[in-house]
């Protein structure tokens, strides 16, 4: 999905009547999300996605809107471990991901300095190793975290979707071509591992957990619609249903 | 600022009006989604209509309706869950249409993986499993976002350069202070955020 920026203050007609939806400040924030993760390069190329935000965020400065948005953002993305068990699982690399987090959240709480003067060029420097007192890695930053009381319940790793015999079947010809399924990539690099303790891990993520209904967002209750519940749709032999103009049938 | 934002937005946050400005409940039928025209050619819209279709389709199947409701229930954490399975039905979309030659734009995948991921969580609703709030919506956006960032690295898909052009436009936006008038209501929304994870 390259160039988001350009695509955000785009408007499809919307297929469907889902009752809840995203506003439009939000798709912004996820498209500044997206974007500056996808500018920067992980350390030695050997980081992941919240490794690229994690660089992202060591480079701004100041308080800026786009320094807020991002850390809002991050504010919200960064369930710790939590995430970090969905990334693992469904990318087949195991709960590792969390500790990128942890890595995030060290360098936002750690303090976030010098201006991104020329993020692009490549000219900024490269984060410090891990662990030093500047990485903003969950190891060096541990002072800043507010302890907790208790450790956060680690996330249970869901379901591989990726060789799963759930969606096969479902996939295979929706475009005339036979299911296409990404391998579930290469092993996470096993500096990733390094990055956090468990425990560093789950006290970031508890410090998030605190961090929600901080006020930031107003919280809004998606409305029911009214409408026929799945299981009542497709209950009593009914094989289809009309779904805004459009008709869905059993595979 | 040039190659940014080139298209005009109808029906969206005026400028500088907070997020709760564009309520759902505001001119809504039947308590759905406002009416909005979109902005995008015809071509793209057809090209986003069959996106969005066969994410329903594959979403509907009788099967999978079940199984991604099991999977949203025994999710722990509702975020996780909902970012699991969209990602999972937008990534076999995509991989499904690549297989038959067919590759969807950036801004249809985006637009329509939000799509998916709201009738997604209407699904959750009507089941009973569960009701999102806007701000679970939105880091189920995030959620999704990352692992679909991941998985284009991984693959070797990712436009770093595409991503760096757009950086440092806002970059500049930033600075200049055009970045509120290009994204209304950034700022009600995240001023003090920093300082809030400084803690």
């Amino acid at each position: 999905m390259s160039g988001l920026m350009k695509s955000v203050k785009k408007v499809f007609r919307k297929v469907t009547k889902a009752v809840g939806k995203v506003a439009p400040v939000a798709l912004a924030a996820a498209a500044i999300f997206f974007t500056a993760a996808g500018a920067m390069s992980p350390a030695g190329g050997m980081g992941g996605w919240a490794e690229n935000v994690n660089s992202a965020i060591k480079k701004m400065a100041g308080t800026g809107i786009l320094a807020d948005t991002l850390a809002g953002a991050v504010t919200q993305a960064g369930y710790g471990a939590i995430i970090g068990g969905v990334g693992g699982a469904v990318m087949g690399k195991g709960a590792m991901k969390g500790a990128q987090y942890g890595s995030l959240a060290g360098a936002v709480t750690g303090g976030v300095t010098g201006y991104m003067t020329n993020p692009i060029s490549g000219s900024a420097s490269s984060p410090p190793p891990i662990g030093s007192a500047s990485s903003g890695s969950p190891i060096a930053t541990k002072s800043a975290i507010k302890p907790v009381g208790t450790l956060a319940k680690p996330a249970v790793a869901p379901v591989s979707w990726h060789d799963s015999r759930f969606t096969q079947g479902a996939t295979e010809g929706l475009f005339n071509g036979a299911g296409a399924f990404l391998s579930g990539g290469e092993e996470e690099a096993a500096n990733i591992a390094s990055l956090a303790k468990a425990e560093d891990r789950a006290a970031i993520s508890a410090n998030y957990t605190n961090l929600k209904g901080s006020g930031l967002l107003a919280n809004y209750q998606v409305p029911k619609s009214g409408g026929l519940s799945p299981k009542e749709r497709f209950g009593s032999g009914q094989t289809s249903f009309e779904w805004n103009g459009v008709r869905i049938a059993k595979v | 600022m040039p190659g940014l934002m080139q298209e005009q937005v109808p029906e969206q946050a005026p400028q500088g009006m907070p997020q709760e400005a564009v309520a759902p409940d505001a001119d809504t039928q039947e308590g759905g989604q406002p009416d909005i025209e979109g902005n995008v050619s015809p071509e793209e819209q057809a090209e986003y209509d069959q996106f969005v279709d066969k994410g329903l389709q594959l979403i509907y199947n009788e099967a999978m309706t079940d199984k991604i409701l099991e999977r949203l229930q025994a999710s722990e954490n509702p975020i996780e869950g909902l970012a699991n399975v969209t990602f999972m039905v937008v990534e076999k979309l995509v991989n499904s249409a690549k297989k038959s030659g067919k590759e969807f734009s950036g801004d249809v995948k985006f637009h329509g993986g939000v799509e998916i991921l709201e009738d997604i969580a209407n699904l959750a609703a009507e089941a009973g499993v569960h009701e999102y709030t806007e701000e679970e919506l939105e880091s189920s956006i995030y959620a999704t976002l990352d692992l679909y960032g991941e998985m284009e690295l991984k693959s070797g898909s990712h436009d770093q350069g595409a991503a760096q052009e757009d950086m440092a436009n806002l970059i500049q936006m930033d600075q200049d202070g055009s970045l509120e008038q290009e994204f209304p209501g950034l700022e009600n929304k995240f001023s003090g955020a920093k300082e809030k994870m400084n803690g």
